[in-house]
């Protein structure tokens, strides 16, 4: 996978981004960043976490 | 100088659409002038006023660390790539909302729903959703109800949980009386509709146990066993043993309905309510993007009139003049106070950069705009006598189909039995008739645009993925709302009692569960027993309320922008709060005081009395004649609670204004301190 800016790179990152399939990676990189002494949670382990997170406010509209 | 010709050219291409739009008389009008006076106010809006907010108002600075980056935790803090915010932001605000309101108000013809979706985004919606997502980004993600209790003072606060809370049992009452009334005595949509719920649950178990994570993978599983279920319905509506099992009464299906939402609060998030939501999102931008393509290849006529003989208030779908109740009537769409409670708290945490204020918060807003121009065009394009047989309860129109169709003729919308029945026979339904709510009627307008574009004979199909469509969204908001009100109602008892506060002990996650589905479930069942349609009083109901909570946003953002160091520049949001306090101010005052009995609450409950003490009810209506006054005074009750929340919270937006003006201490606003951004968009190397 090839980190080149063009089109088809742009749009696969926008689709993982909007729909979370990167939001693992992208919190294993902040965490080794931040807090080199922390494990990262597995794959499951984070989406359950979040998950749950998520739903306690305000989240859908009419 | 480009973008000086640019401004004069959609400034010139703006003011024929809308002249053509307004203008026209006798003549059937183009769709495609409604699309194209969007384009052009739409992409004026936001080049240059939400760039001058952005700019003077505002002062959005790209030298300054968004909370995102401040407070990067990797999970809800992260800087996001600003197109992704918009995808999440929009997702978050689109709902039906902006697809009933418009269908309703084209009672009124397509010209004063249009003008105001337009002219209120532009202008009033599309500002609310930008400020406050600015506010709440400046003061680390905060929620419309911290800063109103920041801004204007612990009763701001107050005011804000009460309107929050209130519009919430509203709205889930309403929307959920729109689905039953979609899927009354229709097995096809009824078991479409019930299929939807396995189908999340088989989601939610994939992308928890079997491939954890891989959410595009499970959504797209999803939405094949939707389109499955769709044709599934259809197959079933045929089976002679298995249809009888989906043909049911409102109230049936309005028990479902609250079992359904009392279930779905207290069931772990991962296995229903995650799910369905990602299959929602799909399928909302999936139709949107559908729908946009359909208009444009098809470019239908709109057969309604520009205006129609109803702007004098006898409106058989709900009542009231054209002032003040197509402002009510159409809320999402063109300003949407629900928005500020999505715009502050979740979004803020992701914005990388203030320069991307301008394209989240009104970006999102102009296209959420769009969806409700599209649903004003699939509304408009019915035959007129149409869509009336199918918006207008019975009992408006005379009580009988066969009366129905004279009524509506006399009244210069002909339409026929034969027509009717045709239509109803292509969509697969066993009638049109008074299928009030919005649903029905839209999914007409959606199956005969996309069956004039992608498939002819394929219109009961494209029926029913329209009304299952609406139900998945619907159903969605239901949920969601049911567990926001669940948590709100939690955090507000655990001040009497501790552990009422606790959001994972059962007996409070149950007892707080029920007392919100009884909340919105009472208005569900009234509605669904009211032989006038339910819609009539409910949906007037849930505008003023969110347009309440619209009015208090903007009173916030308005206390902020005075506080700064240009006051004047407070105009942006005091120009359309005025506007709202006025709008809101004489509906709700009307619903409350007016003689006419389809109008005023208390002038309705009096007038069912009286012919409930007289014996001239018949009789199924006089069965339910207590249940129904008490509930029209009940209405009058809030109407009128509503009306003392928004002047209180203005009155405390005067004296911030007062104190300002004669400079005595006006209390300062609070906002994060400056720190530098250290990203690149910032202008670092």
């Amino acid at each position: 996978m090839s980190n080149q800016p063009n089109f088809y790179n742009a749009m696969r990152d926008f689709l993982r981004g909007a729909t979370g399939e990167g939001a693992y990676e992208r919190y294993c990189e902040h965490i080794a960043k931040a807090h080199p002494e922390v494990t990262c949670p597995t794959r499951a382990e984070f989406f359950r976490a979040g998950q749950t997170e998520r739903w306690h406010g305000v989240q859908r509209c009419c | 100088m480009l973008k000086k010709l640019l401004g004069l050219g959609l400034a010139a291409g703006g003011a024929l659409s809308v002249g053509v739009i307004a203008l026209n008389r006798g003549e059937s009008i183009n769709a495609l002038w409604l699309l194209a006076a969007g384009a052009c106010l739409y992409t004026l809006g936001y080049r240059f006023y939400a760039a001058w907010i952005a700019a003077s108002v505002l002062a959005c600075d790209a030298t300054r660390a968004t909370p995102a980056e401040r407070l990067n935790n990797g999970r809800d803090f992260h800087p996001t790539p600003r197109w992704v915010v918009f995808g999440h932001h929009f997702a978050a605000i689109a709902g039906p909302g902006p697809l009933v309101g418009p269908t309703l108000a084209a009672q009124f013809g397509y010209l004063p729903g249009t003008l105001w979706i337009l002219i209120g985004s532009v202008l009033g919606g599309c500002v609310q959703d930008m400020v406050v997502l600015f506010a709440s980004t400046r003061r680390n993600g905060r929620t419309l109800g911290q800063m109103a209790r920041e801004e204007l003072g612990p009763f701001g606060g107050t005011a804000a949980l009460i309107g929050t809370l209130a519009i919430m049992v509203i709205l889930i009452a309403v929307l959920a009386l729109v689905v039953v009334n979609a899927m009354k005595h229709s097995p096809w949509a009824t078991s479409t509709v019930f299929a939807t719920i396995p189908i999340a649950v088989i989601v939610g178990i994939y992308m928890r146990h079997l491939r954890p994570g891989q959410v595009a993978e499970g959504s797209l599983l999803g939405v094949g066993l939707l389109f499955a279920a769709v044709i599934g319905g259809g197959w079933i509506d045929h089976q002679p043993a298995l249809r009888g099992y989906f043909d049911h009464e409102g109230t049936t299906l309005a028990w479902f309905v609250m079992a359904y939402g009392f279930v779905a609060a207290i069931l772990p998030v991962w296995l229903l309510l995650a799910p369905r939501d990602y299959l929602s999102t799909y399928l909302k931008l999936g139709v949107v993007a559908l729908l946009t393509i359909a208009i444009i290849v098809i470019h239908p006529d709109l057969r309604m009139p520009a205006l129609t003989r109803f702007v004098d208030g006898t409106g058989p779908i709900f009542a009231g003049k054209l002032f003040p109740f197509v402002f009510i009537t159409i809320a999402c769409g063109a300003i949407s106070g629900f928005h500020a409670l999505i715009s502050s708290g979740t979004t803020p945490k992701l914005l990388r950069n203030e320069r991307d204020i301008r394209l989240v918060g009104y970006g999102s807003m102009v296209l959420e705009s769009l969806v409700a121009i599209m649903a004003m065009i699939a509304a408009t394009l019915l035959e007129p006598g149409v869509y009336f047989a199918i918006n207008s309860p019975l009992a408006a129109l005379g009580g009988t189909p066969e009366i129905a169709v004279t009524t509506l003729s006399q009244w210069g919308f002909p339409v026929t039995l034969e027509t009717m029945q045709t239509l109803a026979h292509e969509v697969g339904e066993s009638t049109l008739f008074a299928r009030t709510g919005g649903a029905p009627s839209l999914a007409v307008g959606m199956a005969s645009i996309l069956s004039g574009t992608f498939g002819g004979s394929m219109i009961a199909i494209w029926y029913h993925f329209a009304i299952m469509f609406e139900a998945v969204f619907i159903l969605t908001t239901l949920d969601a709302g049911t567990r926001v009100g669940r948590f709100m109602l939690q955090d507000t008892l655990s001040h009497l009692w501790k552990p009422m506060g606790r959001t994972s002990w059962y007996p409070s996650v149950v007892f707080t569960s029920a007392l919100i589905v009884a909340a919105w479930g009472y208005f569900l069942y009234v509605g669904v027993t009211d032989p006038n349609g339910g819609i009539n009083i409910l949906w007037p109901l849930f505008g003023i309320s969110n347009q309440m909570l619209a009015a208090i946003a903007l009173s916030v953002m308005t206390a902020i922008l005075v506080k700064g160091a240009r006051p004047w520049h407070a105009l942006v949001t005091a120009a359309p709060l005025a506007w709202l306090t006025v709008v809101t101010t004489t509906a709700a005052w009307l619903k409350i005081t007016s003689d006419n009995p389809r109008i005023g609450f208390l002038a309705g409950a009096r007038d069912l009395a009286a012919k409930f003490a007289a014996g001239t009810l018949p009789p199924e209506k006089a069965a339910a004649a207590g249940k129904l006054i008490f509930n029209q005074r009940l209405d009058a009750a809030l109407t009128a609670l509503f009306l003392l929340i928004l002047w209180l919270v203005i009155f405390d937006v005067l004296i911030i204004v007062v104190r300002r003006a004669r400079g005595a201490n006006f209390g300062a606003s609070l906002e994060s301190p400056y720190v530098r951004s250290a990203l690149p968009e910032a202008g670092n190397v």
